[in-house]
């Protein structure tokens, strides 16, 4: 890899899991997490062989957020058969029912993030589902603090917005 | 919005935790963050990424050959063609890029040497995806270029000073004279384009491995970026000897290899002329033949007790009701390198002729189940359900799932599929547990009718012959009892993994605890289903395997009289139901590798329709069967 080439395997060793993490909190299913992590240790990759990585834990963070709602986007344009018929399941539940209701408000979450515009759905998905701080996500994001704020407020107002269409649509 | 009536803290926006001004956002956030990332997730994800880098400097590795494939013709003509000159065009120039690297020298001569032969021959391999490899052998002189495929009479020449292509059946003498693609003439006509973009990449020498060369982000295959070309350059002669160009991306992987190479090779003139040869009449829209499998089945001459049919690793096996055919799922043994892995296949076998009557590729699906009267066949691959003609194999419908599904039952009657869930929590279970559930869905539509959640994957489901009972487990255990029409939970029973119901509904088989002190004995336990019945649950065991016993299938024979169970061990033990002693015990599966430890395993059991015949599969890669005469008679039927 020529120049300041990077230890791949431990590269790799470091970021697996926090690639996968923010990918599934993100995608919510596993098979796809797993898609979206190896896409963006192969875009890694590509860019360590080609150039080299500057900053190889922002790349792979910012990679795994911005393809994770790449993928969220593309599933929300062809919604799976069961989603769609699941609302009329009987279902008999071993658990709790707030606990399926939980299920069910974190999926149509991850739906509404999708359709935020790019800038508040990365600032929300890395601030709010991974914890990231405001500092860190400025950096990540080769943003402002201040821009940070902005986009997680105009995100959350917007998804409290819709939870709140969503609720009053609904009988209660 | 109401995000201020809750009396949260109003902080500012710098950490999620204390915005939270809308307690079912925050909600729906904690359900998400509460989600547990599995570590062998995270070391799939790990091994798959390592080996990126890996990849790109490792030996390269044979092809493993397909098994049969359809080459959808002429669709696949363009790649191929497109492929097949780019790759001509690569392996003449691409030593000239190379020029400019530290291996300048070396390769200037390789350059020299193969500007000025006239002519080179080479085999090349392609697979693309999962599984399908082309085989063929290439003469390139000058703009022409003959390939012929390996497995099928099938051969193509392109003349790119005329524009045109001829397509040859060679079984048939059908011809197709045909002009080029316009894109393949604009990949070919202008090298100088593809030679600028290697040239930005370089390229440099693999270490260690001495006249080896590798460049990335070429341009060949009619694809703008491939990550890894390596050029094995022959010692005595400098002239190229092995092309690999490759994409190791997991998810649309592709290999090429051109090697063998004979430079300079005198050839008739004839096998590049794009005439119409002698014999041939032309027919519009050739259309290349299906390529036999290679690894041809044995035929099974009648008389022979112990019949096989050697193959991939069998997961599951199913009999044709007339008990004349075999459908088999099959995949690769457990040991495979995950680089040379191939899809699972859909295979069906005439058993009177040993022929192979298709063969379907299914990616990774690992369950499949048929319908009693032989009517159709589900599988499951990632999250779409396929229901297939038994007869034909091909998909007749499809529908997606939101779950991810592992076992499958039809009802008796062949209108629903029941699926086993196995999914990482929630479903069914708090946080990131495993957790499982059953979804019944109406064949005929593919509608969900109903699903329930249970706190174990499912890893094992069952239908009662009567249709009123659906027994579910898990690997762990517990086994439960679920009644089919209502979906509620009767009953739990002590046991885990596979399951059988006997023919009569009386009894569910299941896998018991072994003995610690004597792990090489498998148990069985026999449950009546009808818990007032007043009889008790019966035990099974094994004979002493040849090593520590995991039983992986069960069935009872038609008139149960007879339980067989499949053991990882490599032994395949059949009792006799009244007795409860073991009749006997088949262990076949291990001579193939006889001295290997552990044996090979047996997956799957099962009995033909008439009784006459146990089919058993194993990890050894092949089915064999077993007629009465073996094993003391154990498959007997009443004669009715």
């Amino acid at each position: 890899m020529g120049h300041e080439a990077i230890d791949w395997e431990r590269f790799v060793t470091n970021h697996a899991e926090r690639v996968l993490r923010i990918a599934l909190r993100i995608v919510g299913r596993l098979d796809d997490a797993e898609d979206v992590s190896q896409e963006v240790f192969k875009e890694c990759f590509q860019v360590e062989a080609k150039t080299g990585m500057l900053d190889p834990t922002a790349l792979a963070v910012r990679l795994a957020t911005v393809r994770s709602l790449d993928r969220l986007r593309r599933r929300r344009a062809r919604p799976a058969v069961g989603a769609e018929l699941r609302d009329s399941d009987r279902v008999t539940a071993i658990g709790p029912v707030e606990e399926a209701e939980a299920q069910e408000l974190a999926d149509w979450l991850r739906d509404a993030v999708a359709r935020l515009p790019p800038r508040q759905a990365e600032v929300f998905s890395l601030m709010a589902l991974e914890q990231a701080s405001r500092e860190e996500v400025a950096t990540l994001l080769g943003i402002s603090p201040d821009a940070v704020s902005t986009a997680l407020f105009k995100a959350r107002q917007e998804l409290g917005a819709a939870l709140d269409r969503r609720s009053g649509g609904r009988v209660q | 919005m109401n995000d201020r009536k809750n009396g949260a803290m109003n902080t500012p926006h710098d950490t999620p935790a204390d915005d939270s001004p809308n307690p079912r956002l925050d909600a729906a956030l904690d359900t998400i963050r509460q989600t547990i990332v599995p570590a062998e997730a995270v070391q799939r994800v790990t091994s798959v990424a390592r080996r990126l880098s890996v990849e790109s400097i490792a030996p390269v590795k044979g092809i493993r050959p397909s098994d049969r494939f359809t080459i959808p013709w002429p669709r696949r003509a363009l790649a191929l063609t497109a492929g097949l000159l780019a790759l001509s065009i690569a392996a003449l120039f691409v030593p000239g890029i190379v020029a400019q690297r530290r291996a300048a020298a070396a390769f200037a001569e390789v350059v020299e040497r193969a500007k000025e032969a006239t002519s080179a021959r080479f085999s090349i391999s392609q697979r693309w995806g999962q599984g399908h490899t082309l085989k063929g052998r290439q003469l390139v002189a000058g703009r022409r270029t003959r390939y012929e495929m390996v497995d099928a009479p099938f051969v193509m020449i392109i003349d790119l000073e005329r524009g045109r292509q001829l397509t040859l059946d060679t079984k048939n003498k059908l011809a197709e004279l045909s002009p080029l693609p316009k894109e393949v003439i604009d990949l070919v006509t202008d090298p100088v384009e593809q030679l600028s973009r290697v040239a930005e990449q370089g390229v440099e020498p693999v270490p260690g491995e001495p006249d080896t060369f590798r460049g990335k982000g070429i341009a060949a295959l009619g694809q703008a970026n491939i990550p890894d070309m390596v050029v094995v350059v022959d010692h005595d002669t400098r002239l190229p000897n092995r092309i690999v160009i490759r994409d190791p991306d997991p998810k649309h992987p592709f290999e090429v290899v051109l090697a063998d190479f004979q430079w300079d090779a005198p050839f008739d003139e004839s096998l590049l002329s794009i005439d119409l040869p002698d014999g041939y009449t032309t027919h519009e829209g050739l259309v290349s033949p299906v390529v036999a499998p290679q690894k041809a089945t044995p035929p099974l001459p009648p008389g022979i007790d112990n019949r096989v049919i050697h193959d991939r690793v069998p997961a599951a096996v199913f009999w044709s009701v007339d008990g004349t055919r075999l459908t088999t799922l099959v995949r690769d043994p457990e040991n495979t390198d995950p680089r040379s892995s191939e899809s699972n296949m859909l295979r069906q076998w005439d058993l009177s002729t040993g022929a192979l009557r298709w063969s379907e590729n299914v990616l990774g699906a690992g369950h499949a189940a048929m319908t009693g009267e032989g009517r159709f066949l589900a599988d499951v691959v990632g999250y779409e359900i396929q229901l297939r003609d038994a007869e034909t194999g091909a998909t007749n419908s499809t529908w997606t799932t939101k779950e991810r599904l592992g076992p499958l039952a039809f009802s008796p009657d062949g209108t629903t599929l029941a699926a086993g869930i196995t999914e990482w929590g929630p479903y069914g279970g708090r946080g990131g547990a495993m957790a499982g559930g059953i979804e019944w869905w109406n064949v005929a539509d593919g509608t969900l009718l109903r699903s329930i959640a249970l706190d174990r994957p499912t890893t094992h489901l069952a239908w009662s012959s009567d249709s009123r009972w659906i027994a579910a487990s898990s690997n762990e255990g517990p086994v439960r009892l679920i009644d089919a029409g209502s979906g509620e939970v009767v009953r739990d029973i002590p046991g885990r993994g596979p399951l059988a119901f006997s023919s009569d509904g009386a009894w569910l088989a299941c896998v018991a605890d072994g003995d610690p002190a004597r792990p090489a004995i498998g148990r069985v336990s026999l449950h009546p289903v009808s818990a007032d019945a007043g009889t008790e649950p019966k035990t099974l065991e094994t004979a002493a395997g040849r090593s520590a016993s995991t039983l992986l299938d069960l069935a009872f024979s038609h008139d149960d009289v007879v339980l067989v169970a499949a053991d990882w061990n490599g032994d395949v033990t059949l009792w006799d139901l009244e007795s409860g002693r073991v009749v006997t015990t088949l262990r076949d599966h291990g001579d193939r590798l006889l001295g290997t430890d552990p044996a090979p395993g047996v997956h799957v059991v099962t009995p033909s329709p008439d009784g006459q015949t146990l089919a058993t599969g194993g990890e050894d890669g092949t089915v064999r069967l077993w007629s009465p005469g073996q094993g003391g008679g154990a498959v007997r039927r009443e004669d009715r």
